[in-house]
């Protein structure tokens, strides 16, 4: 059920600093993790649009499907991309845009050089390994697709191979923190 | 292959594996259950202090709705004045002002600074609390003015001098509501390194262009400048009050970029543990 914006507003004036502390830095995780490097961006700023979009009605929470930090992140996500692609850039270039082209021989070679490199970075994990298999088959397909089709998992493990997944990208990046 | 193309390789493998991680997050919330002693972790390899998410407020959300903090903010010289060419009476002024201005009594620092210009009109540091007077109570292009003035007036003074260019810079940052544009981020480091040429021993003129050099992404500049400023006495205080009156005033200030291009030991020092490079100090030394 969505809630009314007073609803949201009193649910979220009744967070104690604890409460209210653990989802700022919940969003803030999911903010930096995307945008770190991204200077046309402000996490105070993104963070406080999408707090006043469920307080000005403009976006409906609805508790039964998503916790309140999914939502705001998902707010967040949405107006970072809204204001990304009014500055006539994209947040992220992937192969998806390549295997739009039009094919030719030479993008063919560096798609399939691409995924070989890719598919050796996670060689060690059966779990990333088959999701990759799945986004080369089709790399607009989804993880909550992908699980189903897969021998049955725990999301533990889920959670298991994104650690993994992160780790791995880390350690290629050479950074400390970008995923 | 040439490593261009093994690097571009790379690079479009580790951005496809980044899309993988971030729609896993997505689609089973990764990021809304994580134990938040991870969470912390997480950010803090990021270089993003937890601490400073924890300081926002559902109260902080509100109020940006409404008018926002003045951003401009007292700095207090403490500069001794025992050989400057002028009278007790002025100095005892100066000294009062001084005292009021800690305390944000601005009204009174302003009619303080009326006095001292009467009593000795050809006292540079009279006009420069003046200009400084008025720029706090809003009235910036009377403090201009009087910045203009004093450059004129005392061009052979080579503090006078650092001191307008320092007031220069303050009120460019002021009228851009401590959020410049690129450009005025340039003309604004410019203004204080100009300020830093005439007197070396600025130390909040120093800080100010620690932080503008980060925020025009000039961070190895703001490393040099860190690293040679940390000898003069003084500059760690106005470190620590321009980044704490900044972060006041609201995500704007954007002190939460600042932060994260310090060395680790100066970062820490400002905001942490406090842990120094090269050991800790005993506390009978600390004078």
């Amino acid at each position: 059920m969505l809630l009314l914006a007073t609803e949201v507003r009193e649910i979220l004036g009744e967070l104690t600093q604890d409460q209210f502390s653990k989802l700022t830095k919940r969003v803030g995780f999911y903010y930096y993790s995307r945008y770190l490097n991204e200077p046309r961006l402000d996490f105070d700023d993104l963070l406080q649009r999408s707090f006043l979009s469920m307080l000005d009605g403009s976006r409906h929470w609805d508790p039964e499907r998503a916790d309140l930090a999914t939502f705001l992140c998902g707010a967040l996500r949405s107006i970072a991309s809204h204001d990304l692609t009014k500055m006539k850039n994209l947040p992220h270039q992937s192969l998806e845009a390549e295997f739009v082209e039009p094919g030719s021989e030479e993008s063919d070679l560096i798609a399939n050089l691409v995924w070989n490199e890719i598919l050796e970075f996670v060689s060690d994990n059966w779990l990333l390994r088959s999701m990759v298999e799945f986004r080369m088959a089709d790399p607009k397909m989804m993880p909550r697709d992908m699980v189903p089709l897969l021998p049955e998992i725990s999301e533990e493990e889920v959670y298991r191979g994104w650690r993994c997944l992160r780790e791995k990208i880390k350690q290629l990046e050479g950074t400390g923190g970008l995923i | 292959m040439s490593d261009t193309r093994k690097q571009e390789i790379t690079r479009r493998a580790i951005s496809e594996l980044k899309r993988l991680a971030w729609d896993i997050d997505t689609d089973f919330e990764v990021t809304a259950n994580l134990p938040i002693a991870e969470i912390d972790e997480e950010l803090r390899s990021m270089g993003v202090a937890p601490e400073r998410l924890e300081a926002l407020s559902f109260e902080w959300i509100l109020e940006q709705t409404s008018p926002s903090k003045n951003p401009a903010y007292a700095y207090i010289s403490n500069e001794l004045l025992a050989d400057e060419q002028v009278t007790s009476d002025a100095k005892l002024l100066i000294l009062k002002l001084r005292h009021l201005g800690r305390q944000q009594r601005y009204p009174e620092v302003l009619e303080l600074t009326r006095q001292i210009t009467h009593l000795a009109p050809n006292y540079w540091r009279g006009w420069i609390n003046y200009s400084g007077a008025q720029v706090l109570l809003g009235n910036l292009p009377e403090g201009e003015v009087i910045l203009d003035r004093i450059f004129c007036d005392y061009s052979g003074d080579h503090k006078a001098v650092g001191a307008v260019f320092h007031g220069r810079g303050n009120v460019k940052e002021i009228r851009s509501r401590l959020n410049p544009s690129e450009t005025e981020l340039m003309e604004i480091t410019k203004l204080y390194e100009e300020a830093l040429k005439f007197d070396p021993s600025r130390t909040n003129t120093r800080a100010c262009l620690v932080i503008n050099y980060v925020l025009s992404g000039q961070v190895e500049k703001s490393r040099q400048l860190i690293e040679e400023s940390s000898h003069y006495e003084g500059f760690f205080d106005e470190m620590s009050h321009e980044l704490r009156e900044r972060g006041e005033r609201g995500y704007a200030a954007k002190m939460y970029r600042v932060l994260p291009a310090f060395p680790m030991w100066f970062r820490n020092l400002m905001h942490g543990s406090g842990a120094v490079n090269g050991g800790g100090l005993d506390p009978a030394t600390v004078a």
